[in-house]
């Protein structure tokens, strides 16, 4: 889910604030997998609008995820793999 | 042949012989009964091997018993064709798979080969275009935890010092050093990226590959690794956390953070 934050307010240190503040984090990681519901999406990025700290938070977080993703080098299966499953299979064939 | 239930105990794992290891998985008392009456050859050899299961020895093999109904392929070959069709293509996954739960090319090899015959096995099992990658890899996870876990190696861990050691020499020739900074230091971070994922516990380590590197939603993982959805959630963000405080430290170390 891909969003444009753009930060209108920030710094509210009040209890409200921070409570709701609180609720967006639980959900951030939700958000960043693309698995919250429509409701919560709505609910996060309704207060990131509005939160730079969850803001920049949020950016820290999928920068992270982004790096993790597309750096991690992946391991190549050795071609030798799938003749040799292929054969263990026509053996198996020849005991049934 | 009757059976002593001595030394059973609720949610053990139970295994049976059969020409091969045939495995039930968290069985009840029940299906414990039922286990003994629908094969009732087999013989318990040792009430727990090294795996805390519970064995049973059989001169027949169990797995021809669900042959005996009638297949949903044609052919034999129609079972081989779409076997190819639906499994082969996850083949580079299950590889990068194993060899970061192993550290170690021949168990990853081997427990590539064997998760395939196993899937091959039980193909029949299978609902076809559903979820080929996802029960692949349950299948392989378990195998893992079974089989192979006791045979894997440590993973690498990354020589800070010779990367810093490198960078610090007079030796490099100060007209490509912005280039191979970034083209260096973009391998460094791979190899701390893989080496930060193999010092993390093997069930924090399968969490982040199942879902930052092969995408699996919470719903598919609570499937492959048998947990609930709550579970996969809370363990990923530990998980997550981890890996972000090792990462850090190098970030920092490279004046990137
Ligand atoms: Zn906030």
């Amino acid at each position: 889910m891909e969003r444009t934050l753009t930060v209108v307010k920030g710094g509210d240190t009040s209890d409200e604030h921070g409570r709701v503040c609180g609720a967006a984090r639980a959900l951030m990681q939700t958000v960043l997998d693309n698995e919250a519901l429509a409701g919560q999406a709505d609910f996060f990025w309704g207060h990131v609008m509005d939160c730079e700290h969850c803001a920049k938070t949020y950016a820290k977080e999928k920068a992270f995820l982004e790096v993790f993703r597309t750096r991690m080098p992946k391991k190549s299966c050795p071609k030798n793999i799938v003749e040799g499953i292929r054969s263990k299979i026509r053996i198996a064939k020849l005991k049934e | 042949m009757g059976l002593l239930l001595y030394g059973f105990k609720r949610d053990e794992e139970v295994r049976g012989l059969g020409g091969e290891w045939e495995k039930f998985k968290r069985v009840s008392l029940l299906s414990l009964f039922y286990i003994e009456i629908r094969f009732p050859f087999v013989q318990r050899v040792v009430e727990a091997d090294e795996w805390g299961c519970l064995c049973y020895r059989t001169s027949m093999d169990m797995t021809k018993d669900k042959k005996k109904k009638g297949s949903k392929f044609a052919s034999k070959q129609e079972h081989d064709v779409m076997f190819e069709r639906e499994f082969m293509p996850h083949i580079n996954s299950l590889y990068n798979f194993a060899y970061r739960l192993c550290y170690d090319g021949d168990a990853a090899n081997d427990l590539v080969q064997e998760t395939y015959m196993k899937a091959y096995r039980f193909f029949e099992s299978y609902q076809q275009g559903t979820n080929a990658k996802a029960w692949l890899f349950r299948i392989l996870k378990n195998s893992f935890i079974n089989d192979f876990r006791k045979k894997s190696k440590e993973p690498p861990k990354v020589d800070y010092a010779e990367v810093e050691t490198y960078y610090n020499s007079d030796d490099v020739n100060k007209d490509i050093t912005a280039d191979l900074r970034v083209e260096s230091t973009q391998d460094s971070l791979g190899d701390e990226i893989t080496g930060a994922l193999g010092s993390l516990d093997t069930d924090f380590r399968t969490i982040i590959i199942l879902s930052d590197l092969e995408g699996f939603k919470y719903e598919e993982m609570a499937k492959i690794l048998d947990i609930p959805i709550g579970t996969v959630r809370s363990r990923l963000h530990r998980a997550r956390n981890i890996l972000k405080e090792k990462l850090m430290g190098y970030a920092l170390k490279l004046g990137f953070a």
